[in-house]
């Protein structure tokens, strides 16, 4: 296939001429088609019924197609022929430079014996040509060098034809290439672009591409400067073509373009017109291209974060979340594997902003976020829930959590919201295990010493909202000292004993001190614990509605509120919780800073989940015997508020109950007593309530200490 | 109801086109043109890449394009038939027909070209 030097020009003239005839006898036949299949449908115009409106419709989709074969086929074959006789010349070219090298050669070789011959006269005083050896010796010297010059001459000229050979048949290429994209040239079609047109947009991605290679690091500083800048002003004019990004994507990787443009950053407008220009490739690319080109953009950033630069911020422009899905797939699983080859701290932080776009596409696209997650690989699930929320960067992701909870309720949400129980099952693995992962100290989104912002706690409120009907279940099932559960499922449990009422959902088996930090941990400001709180009032209403259910016997009822209140305590008891903890971590604090001051030490800040600053406190009144005792206030704010909590649990089902008994035609000392048990105060609900509430809250609470 | 000006002759040798377009468009598909070939005519990698490439990518569209042609051709040729037999071409026999709903109504005299719903715009 390659050519060899100085033999014959390698490809047939003929083959490619009958290509060419073959694609143009079919493009022909199809035009003839069209003429035919216009004319029948001339005959419908003007006429009305579903009938001849269905076979207009067909006859136009048909039409339409032949005219789209027949165009392309035609500049595939006049491009085919083109090329047929372009290399028809080139290779007489080269044949007439192969014979003129030839018989230069035979002139070399003769001119060489003539010299020699000359020598031997020379050496012979019985040669009558002795006396003019020397001349016979000159000139057939010169015959030889003349004959050498016409040596290299040939060879240059086979060369310049192999050379033109080779330009002509990769111009002829990426004409033929561009025209094999099907979805782009369809694109193009659909929007009324002639193929000439789409031609220009190709050769215009080409250009484009071109640029980005002459501005790499093979090109002197100087002029690389230039050539990045004249770049950027060629990505800002080249619009949102199809075609032309098609073309560009086609030869570009995401390397080559990192290496020309993300060594520093790149205006906003260049990186808005590179996100547009992606998107708009998209639409002309197969969902297996488009994976493909997502993981590309992650995989060919450097491996090494102190060469990341702001390549990082520009993959993460373009990795846009209205790209479609299967771009952030392959973006997604490519970061699952860097991070599992690397997670130190800073690889995390130079990937922070990708991170976070990646999350955020794959959140905008809830069954790719579902199936990214929670694939049916129980191993691969792990080991992807592991890298999204228990491998946090030192100080968090830069938008708070926002992105990384997103893509958890969003996946969540995709596998809560189907009757699909195999898909209910894997997510609530993925919840089961994200428990754990998000609150693992240091390294968990959950578990470090920053504040996630608000909506990272809406997003993780919203994730837990469909099993919520396990959490006080969670809490009975470790009060009695059995070990913390690994990752795994609980099933549809019954809600309450007895009561034949099931789960909905699969439920997962949540560790209850995970759960319980996870709730702290998202729950510490005001914004934050409104969300828990609104997600508690929604599951408490559709409970008393079960609890309310036609036909529903009182005991059965009974049994469905307590099931409710203990879930409802477990996270109320966590919300509070926040106070306690944030209590202890200052005790604790102040006591280790009380510590070091003691032995000449000083320290600036310390760590508290609400940011609190001891040095701000002034160390001096931190010393014993004044060290204060933030748990005993926290203890009591929150004993304080359990009735209030209590009766705003509780007190709807004694409502709900009462009301139904009364329709039912009770009498009002009947339906006193029949929801004596669901009274907030009563010692019953104390109980159910209390007893969740204060292990949740950390309460400590002492032996027979009812609020 | 309304009779086209169509010759029953002509939607025979529009079924004929058809089925040469058929034939011919099939020479065009990625069977045909293989690697090989291409390989030996290009005389370069990458044209012959291009080449093979560029009709490895339209044979799908080719394929159905030929199925569906040849599909056509034969219901015309069987609607050339039925018109040759009747009277006069409807819109709605010859509609029938295009999109293989039923070609036995072609003449007009057919069960299924029913009143009014054949009306001149």
């Amino acid at each position: 296939m390659q050519d060899v030097e100085f033999l014959a020009l390698t490809g047939s003239p003929g083959e490619l001429s009958d290509l060419s005839a073959t694609a143009a006898r079919a493009a022909g036949a199809l035009t003839e088609t069209r003429t035919g299949l216009a004319r029948v449908e001339r005959d419908l115009e003007g006429h009305v019924s579903g009938a001849v409106d269905t076979a207009r419709q067909l006859l136009a989709d048909l039409r339409a197609e032949v005219d789209l074969c027949a165009e392309v086929l035609g500049r595939a074959s006049r491009a085919l022929a083109g090329r047929s006789g372009s290399l028809a010349g080139e290779q007489q070219d080269a044949h007439r430079a192969i014979l003129a090298r030839d018989e230069a050669l035979v002139r070399v070789d003769r001119a060489a014996d003539d010299e020699a011959t000359a020598l031997r006269i020379a050496a012979d005083p019985f040669d009558p040509r002795q006396p003019d050896w020397a001349s016979l010796s000159w000139l057939a010297r010169m015959r030889g060098g003349e004959a050498r010059a016409d040596v290299m001459a040939a060879e240059s000229r086979w060369r310049q034809a192999r050379d033109a050979k080779q330009a002509g048949s990769r111009q002829t290429a990426s004409h033929l290439t561009g025209l094999a994209h099907v979805r782009a040239v369809r694109l193009a079609s659909a929007a009324g672009t002639g193929l000439t047109a789409y031609t220009g947009s190709w050769q215009s991605g080409l250009d484009l591409a071109g640029l980005v290679l002459g501005a790499g690091p093979d090109m002197p500083s100087e002029t690389r400067a230039a050539a990045r800048d004249e770049l950027l002003a060629a990505i800002r004019a080249a619009g949102s073509d199809p075609v032309l990004w098609t073309a560009f994507w086609e030869t570009t990787t995401p390397a080559e373009l990192y290496t020309a443009i993300g060594v520093t950053s790149v205006d906003d407008d260049v990186t808005v017109a590179l996100t547009d220009g992606l998107a708009a490739w998209a639409r002309s690319a197969t969902p297996s291209e488009q994976e493909a080109l997502g993981r590309a953009l992650v995989e060919e950033l450097p491996a090494s974060y102190v060469e990341i630069g702001d390549r990082a911020e520009l993959a993460a422009a373009l990795l846009a979340p209205s790209l479609p899905s299967a771009v952030h797939v392959g973006a997604a699983d490519a970061l699952v594997g860097r991070r599992q080859q690397q997670s130190d701290d800073a690889d995390l932080v130079a990937t922070g902003s990708l991170t976070v776009a990646i999350a955020d596409g794959l959140a905008a696209h809830p069954p790719a976020a579902l199936e990214h997650l929670a694939p049916s690989d129980e191993e691969v699930s792990l080991a992807r829930t592991h890298a999204w929320f228990g491998t946090t960067p030192p100080d968090g992701w830069p938008d708070g959590g926002t992105a990384v909870t997103g893509l958890l309720a969003a996946a969540v949400g995709a596998g809560t919201g189907t009757d699909d129980v195999c898909r209910q099952r894997r997510t609530a693995l993925l919840a089961s295990a994200a428990t754990k992962e998000l609150v693992t100290p240091g390294n968990g989104l959950l578990g470090g010493p920053y504040p996630v912002s608000d909506a990272a706690s809406r997003n993780v409120a919203d994730a837990y909202a469909p099993y919520l009907v396990s959490a006080g279940d969670a809490v009975q099932w470790q009060q009695h000292g059995r070990p913390r559960p690994e990752p795994g499922l609980l099933g549809t449990p019954q809600l309450a004993e007895g009561t034949g009422e099931y789960a909905e959902i699969v439920q997962p088996h949540l560790d209850a001190f995970a759960f319980r930090d996870v709730i702290a941990a998202t729950s510490g400001t005001e914004a934050s614990s409104g969300y828990w709180l609104q997600r508690v009032d929604t599951y408490l209403d559709d409970a008393v509605t079960g609890v309310t259910a036609e036909g529903r016997s009182s005991g059965d009822a009974e049994a469905l509120a307590e099931g409710a209140t203990r879930d409802a305590a477990a996270v109320l008891g966590a919300v509070e919780s926040e106070s306690i903890m944030v209590a202890r971590a200052e005790d604790d604090a102040t006591a280790a800073t009380a510590a070091w001051f003691s032995s000449g030490l000083s320290v600036a800040a310390t760590r508290s989940p609400a940011g609190t600053s001891l040095a701000a406190t002034g160390v001096g009144a931190l010393l014993p015997p004044f060290l204060p005792d933030g748990v005993g206030p926290a203890r009591e704010e929150v004993l304080t508020t359990e009735p209030g909590l209590r009766e705003r649990t509780t007190g709807r089902f004694q409502q709900a109950v009462g009301d139904m008994l009364a329709a039912q035609g009770y009498s009002a000392e009947e339906v006193e007593r029949a929801t004596e048990r669901l009274d907030p105060h009563s010692d019953n609900m104390k109980d159910v309530f209390g007893s969740t509430f204060a292990v949740n809250a950390d309460l400590r609470r002492e032996l027979g200490e009812l609020t | 109801m309304p009779r086209l000006d169509l010759d029953p002759s002509e939607l025979a040798a529009l079924a004929a086109r058809l089925r040469d377009t058929t034939s011919l468009l099939g020479g065009a598909t990625a069977e045909h043109v293989g690697a090989r070939s291409a390989t030996s005519a290009a005389g370069d990698p990458v044209l012959a890449d291009a080449i093979t490439t560029l009709f490895n990518t339209w044979t799908p569209t080719h394929r159905t394009l030929v199925a569906t042609l040849e599909s056509l051709a034969g219901r015309m040729a069987q609607a050339a038939a039925t018109f040759e037999a009747a009277e006069s071409v409807t819109a709605q026999g010859l509609a029938r027909a295009i999109t293989g709903s039923d070609t036995e109504t072609a003449g007009g005299s057919g069960r299924s070209a029913g009143p009014g719903t054949d009306a001149v715009r």
